[in-house]
């Protein structure tokens, strides 16, 4: 097992509780559940990211994933994204949006705001369960986080 | 006094036009004054010819007149009141009751009697044409409220729709893995199906998406290598027929075509894909594609040996969600012909279908509008 300082390592932004849940079982394969900060809505995402509001006192380093609905209610995952990505302190942070829309319109936008990944999400659970564990062990556990 | 003799058989050609025209002297007395205009306003021309203009439409004695015609009295060029601003230059009414729409144009006419320059007002009734601009705006209004509610209603199919199944696949799934011990064994028959239905399900909305995503595509021509495009489907599908035992002929001399590359792919795809599904049943699958020619048309065709269908229904495979076989037979949404139709429609072109059960279907198409 790898020693993991940062007490967030996923953000999960996303409304769907059920999807959310399945989504949190995919990442317990790899024991990656408990480090992970569930978020509803774009603006709870937005304040957790920016330690506002409720999050203002959280641990300041940023999570090594965010993964993101697109459609959310109160602020869009688009419009997360975008904000994100045009704040120094956190442009690059990985993103990857899991949504059920294959539009190429919501691709193109995603990767014009410099997505890092986009996974339509399975409908058919072992796939799903696949896709997630695997994003979570990729960008978790594999991938080297932009430097501090 | 006026030479009403002289005037009218000057301007008497003016009355048997399809235009209302009246004759305007120097100092706005009318000349002349034809029959449609008598027919339009009532006034007949013996009541107007030799009044003043202004004592029964005093606006042209408003400045935006009077400034333009006195250049025309000055032998200035022609001049137009047009519709989108001076609507109702000689005010009437349609039989309707609704204001007529004037278009007018004034010339200087200096030929009768020497050195006087008259004005001359020919007035085009235009009430239909602008009838039709409005109606035409109304209507595009309306099209495109109707295509924004159609994308709004698509971006929530396509966002929330599958969330449920998703649900639906992922916990009979868990309830499964994690009490497997307690269910009996005759129970997991109703999670498949419970499972299978869901995905089914699925399978419709991305169907149905991807029609509408055709109905909403621009079209992009290019010239396609026919036959490297049948190829490359084939390839794609290459998972579906695995293991068979299937014969694929690709006519040598298919020529290339003017298509939109992403939606003639889909065509193939969707063609060869059910030819493959259709022939399941055979022990060896024979599937062809080639072209016919028939005066300066081309048709493709995609033919197979397969289960076929009933002639007395070719005019119904195109319909969305009509299916000529149960889903036991052969499983399938019903939207694939349907959105092979629509871009074929798309490209100007037709489709048509020859069958017989059980011993195969061939599909035509052509890609452009028959030149004659």
């Amino acid at each position: 097992m790898m020693t993991i300082a940062n007490p967030v390592e996923i953000l999960l932004v996303e409304d769907n509780y059920r999807d959310e849940e399945l989504a949190l079982l995919s990442l317990d394969e790899y024991n990656l559940a408990n480090k992970v900060e569930v978020v509803r809505d774009g603006e709870e995402a937005l304040d957790f990211i920016f330690r506002r509001g409720a999050y203002a006192d959280r641990d300041p380093s940023n999570p090594k994933l965010i993964l993101l609905d697109l459609k959310l209610p109160k602020v869009d995952g688009l419009e997360v994204l975008r904000e994100i990505r045009s704040n120094p302190e956190t442009k690059n942070v990985p993103v990857v949006v899991l949504t059920s829309s294959k539009e190429d319109q919501d691709i193109k936008e995603c990767y014009e705001l410099k997505v890092n990944s986009y996974i339509v999400k399975p409908v058919d659970f072992d796939q799903f369960t696949k896709s997630v564990k695997e994003l979570g062990f990729y960008w978790v556990l594999l991938n080297e986080p932009p430097p501090k | 006094m006026i030479d009403t003799e002289t005037i009218d058989s000057y301007f008497g050609s003016l009355d048997y036009m399809p235009i209302g025209a009246f004759v305007l002297r120097e100092d706005y007395v009318v000349l002349f004054w034809n029959s449609t205009l008598e027919h339009w306003t009532g006034i007949r021309r013996d009541e107007i010819v030799s009044t003043d203009i202004g004592d029964r439409f005093p606006h042209f004695k408003t400045p935006v007149y009077a400034g333009r015609l006195e250049s025309i009295f000055q032998g200035g060029p022609p001049t137009v009141f047009s519709s989108q601003l001076h609507k109702h230059i000689i005010p009437s009414t349609l039989p309707g009751g609704r204001p007529r729409v004037q278009h007018t144009i004034v010339t200087a006419s200096r030929t009768l009697s020497g050195d006087n320059i008259h004005a001359v007002f020919a007035i085009q009734d235009v009430s239909d044409l602008s009838r039709r601009v409005h109606d035409y705006a109304v209507l595009s209004k309306k099209l495109k409220e109707s295509n924004e509610d159609l994308e709004a209603f698509t971006y929530s199919v396509s966002h929330d729709l599958r969330a449920p199944l998703r649900a639906i696949v992922g916990f009979s799934k868990i309830l499964f893995q994690k009490f497997a011990d307690d269910i009996p064994e005759s129970a997991h028959r109703y999670l498949d199906i419970i499972r299978d239905s869901a995905l089914e399900l699925s399978d419709l909305i991305d169907d149905l998406l991807r029609l509408s995503r055709v109905g909403r595509a621009d079209l992009e021509k290019q010239t396609i290598n026919t036959k490297e495009f049948v190829n490359i489907s084939f390839k794609e599908l290459a998972h579906e027929y695995e293991g068979r035992n299937v014969e694929i002929t690709v006519a040598d001399d298919l020529p290339e075509c003017e298509a939109d590359p992403t939606l003639f792919r889909q065509v193939l795809v969707n063609l060869l894909g059910n030819a493959i599904k259709y022939t399941g049943c055979q022990d060896i699958a024979r599937i062809e594609v080639g072209c016919e020619q028939s005066g300066n048309e081309t048709a493709f065709f995609v033919k197979d040996n397969g289960a076929g269908f009933d002639g007395k229904y070719a005019h119904k495979v195109f319909g969305v969600f009509q299916r000529l076989h149960t889903s036991d037979e052969y499983e399938g949404t019903g939207v694939g012909l349907a959105i092979v139709k629509r871009v074929i429609d798309k490209h100007g072109g037709r489709i048509w279908a020859e069958g017989e059960t059980n011993k195969g279907a061939t599909f035509y198409f052509t890609l452009e509008e028959k030149r004659l």
